[in-house]
Parts: structure tokens; C-alpha cells; sequence
């Protein structure tokens, strides 16, 4: 269990440093970065290659937006494999609903309660 | 959790001293398979299940190894239907099962009822 | 896109642009980012794994407890101003994390909500969220076709 909080730790952080150089070296917006790290998280989870990182680095490969691109790939398979082609469509925001239902309400609880800094 | 906690093979059904081998024999397989270092199972009424730990950094191959032990049990014991996880949760609630097992109050029926809702667990995807 | 020709006047003001333009300590930065970053998975392997003991979450269900969690951290951390300094330190430390896509949307819901819950929170949520939604989208559609159809001619 230790282990996979060093590793969290790790991967998490190193996946960071790439959108940070992305933002120095790269000279890209926070949105570029955002989009291209989750267009990477797709291509990635297309290939198979996120779900073992997944398993062994747990939170440190959920937590970044990359995963956000790999669990939209998965559940478009995952739907694709019981349905067919059109499973494609219909599995897409399958795993994602957590995350974006969070951030719409959320937001609008923030919305509610907090004042902006002007 | 962090070491191996190693816990006994277990049987649902009490009186069974067959059944009682045959988890013990399961779990000394599992156990030889280099990447693993802790097993627990327990055989219910229908199905056999086996959940372990895998080292951390054989993380990467985990479905390989879950496949690779699935097959071994399956071809060595054709009679029994066999559920593997690796998962952490999958252990702890076995290890959990096993306690409440050693209880002599705890009937086999509710035994059997908890062994199904964690084989339930494990199915679910999401 | 071409390098255009440009006159001595604009190849001179090149040059001066890059002479003051601010130097990006790139090593210290993505220090910075590891740290910031690597912390925050710390935190929600932390939340992980106490929602597999205390819930009836396994390894492959943590997720979504976990992800919403995390955003209604990052709205706490946004509405009292204080996700805005962890990203003036962190560059991408605070903004790759799902925390930043929920920062993002969350600060934007509550510096429009003057204009209105329709038009101000409402329309504006989704400015950065917008692009990452629309390519990640595309993109997981393009490949989960591609793997799919791949699948079913046999090749894969």
C-alpha cells in the first residue's frame, strides 16, 4: 500500500512536469496544455498502455487530466464491444459522468455561496 | 496491509474437510507464482474465490497475471469455477469474511450471503 | 505557417523583444510543478483508499468518489482565493490535476455570476472546459472507431 503512494506521488508529479514544459518550453496556453495532455490520455488508453500505469500508480495516473481522455476512450469501447458501432457514441461519457456532473454542480453551489475577488 | 498478512484458506462449508484441502492445495498454487505475495481464499457452495496481492512494481502485468492464474487453476481443477482479484478492497473484505467466519454464530448461510455480495463487488465495472 | 519576410525594422524589434522578454527558470518551475502535482495524487490516493475502507468501493469503482471529491476540494479551494496562489506557484502543478479542469470551471461560474445564473454562470462555465471537453471527445471518438472497427475486420 506504502508503495503506491511513492508512486502516486511520482507519476503524478512527472505528468505535471510534462504539461510544464509544455507551458515553458513549449510556450503553450494552460487550455493548449489541458487539451493536448487529454488527447494524449486517448491516444494512450486507445493503445492499452494507460490502464497499466493505472494499476500501478493508482491516484498519481487518475488524478491528471490524461485520465479524463483514457476513461473517454474506455467507455466508448466498453459500450462499442456490447452494442456495436454505435456503442462508440453512446458509452463515450459513461466513466466521465462523475467528473463533469461534479464540476457543473459544483460550480454552480460555488456560484452560489462565493463572491468573487474582483 | 503493507506486509503479507498470510491468512488461513477457508471453506464455507464447515464440515467439509474435502473442501478445507482443496482451498489449502489453491492456495500453496497461487502462492508459488513469483509475482505474488499474499493469498486468501475461500470455497463457497458454487464458486472458489482467490484474491492475492501482486508485488507493486509487477503492477504493469496485472491483467496478464490475473488471466495467467485463472488459467492455471482452471486447467488443474476443471470442476470448480474459479473468481480471481487482485483488487485491495476484494482482500480486505475476504480477510473480513474469515473473521466473522471463525465465529461460531455466524451460520454458513449468511457465510454463503457475504460471499456472494463480494463476488458481486468484484463485477462491477464501474 | 511560413516565416513571413520581415523588414529591418521588425527583425530589429525581434530582437529587442527577446532581450527583455522574461526569462523562464524552466528547471525551477517544473520542480515546482512535480511537487505541487505529485501532492495533490498523493491527496486523492489518499481519498482512494478511504473510500474502499469505510464504503463498498473496490479499486476499479474508487474513481468516481474519488474525481468528485477532489472537484468539491478544488471549489472550496477556489472560492476562498486560495487556488489562485497555489497556481501562481505551480504553473501546471495546479492546472494538469482534474483539480484545475474543476478550478477552472468553478472560478469561472463565480466571477460571472454578476452577469446572472443564465447568461453570466451559465454561459461563460465552460471556457476552458470547452476545448478540453471538445477534444477530448473527438479524439476518443476517432480512436475508439478506429480500435472498434479494427476489431471487427479481425485485424486487432
Amino acid at each position: 500500500m506504502l508503495a503506491m503512494f511513492f508512486w502516486a506521488f511520482i507519476i503524478g508529479g512527472l505528468i505535471c512536469v510534462v504539461g510544464q514544459l509544455m507551458f515553458d518550453v513549449g510556450r503553450m496556453t494552460p487550455g493548449h496544455t489541458m487539451s493536448t495532455l487529454v488527447v494524449v490520455g486517448a491516444i494512450l488508453g486507445g493503445f492499452g498502455v494507460y490502464e497499466p500505469l493505472i494499476d500501478f500508480a493508482g491516484a498519481g495516473a487518475t488524478i491528471p487530466i490524461t485520465s479524463f481522455g483514457n476513461s473517454l476512450v474506455n467507455g466508448a469501447l466498453q459500450e462499442a464491444d456490447q452494442h456495436g458501432l454505435v456503442g462508440v457514441l453512446t458509452g463515450m461519457f459513461e466513466i466521465t459522468s462523475s467528473g463533469i456532473s461534479a464540476a457543473v454542480v459544483f460550480s454552480f453551489i460555488g456560484a452560489l455561496l462565493f463572491k468573487s475577488k474582483g | 496491509m503493507i506486509q503479507s498478512v498470510n491468512p488461513e484458506p477457508a471453506a464455507v462449508r464447515r464440515n467439509s474437510g474435502k473442501d478445507h484441502e482443496l482451498a489449502e492445495k489453491i492456495k500453496k498454487e497461487v502462492q508459488a507464482v513469483p509475482a505474488i505475495y499474499d493469498v486468501a481464499v475461500i470455497k463457497g457452495k458454487r464458486e472458489v474465490l482467490v484474491a492475492y496481492k501482486v508485488k507493486h512494481m509487477q503492477r504493469f502485468h496485472m491483467k496478464r497475471i490475473e488471466k495467467e492464474i485463472k488459467e492455471k487453476l482452471e486447467k488443474k481443477y476443471p470442476k470448480e469455477t474459479f473468481i480471481v482479484s487482485s483488487d485491495f478492497k476484494i482482500f480486505i473484505e475476504v480477510l473480513e469474511l474469515k473473521k466473522r467466519m471463525k465465529d461460531k454464530d455466524y451460520s454458513e448461510k449468511d457465510s454463503e450471503e457475504r460471499l456472494q455480495k463480494i463476488i458481486q463487488f468484484k463485477k462491477e465495472l464501474t | 505557417m511560413g516565416k513571413k519576410k520581415m523588414t529591418p525594422e521588425q527583425e530589429q524589434y525581434k530582437k529587442l523583444e527577446q532581450k527583455h522578454e522574461l526569462k523562464r527558470p524552466v528547471l525551477k518551475n517544473c520542480l515546482k510543478a512535480f511537487l505541487v502535482g505529485g501532492t495533490i495524487c498523493l491527496i486523492g490516493q489518499a481519498v482512494s483508499y478511504f473510500y474502499m475502507y469505510f464504503f463498498h468501493f473496490t479499486e476499479q469503482t474508487a474513481g468516481n468518489p474519488t474525481v468528485a471529491t477532489m472537484i468539491f476540494f478544488s471549489m472550496l479551494l477556489t472560492g476562498f482565493g486560495v487556488y489562485d496562489h497555489i497556481g501562481q506557484f505551480a504553473g501546471a502543478g495546479s492546472a494538469v490535476p482534474i483539480t484545475g479542469f474543476g478550478n477552472s470551471v468553478i472560478s469561472a461560474a463565480i466571477e460571472h455570476r454578476t452577469e446572472g445564473f443564465v447568461l453570466g454562470v451559465g454561459g461563460n462555465m465552460f471556457k476552458l472546459a470547452g476545448s478540453v471537453i471538445l477534444f477530448g471527445v473527438f479524439s476518443a471518438f476517432a480512436v475508439a472507431l478506429i480500435k472498434t472497427l479494427l476489431i471487427m475486420w479481425g485485424v486487432l
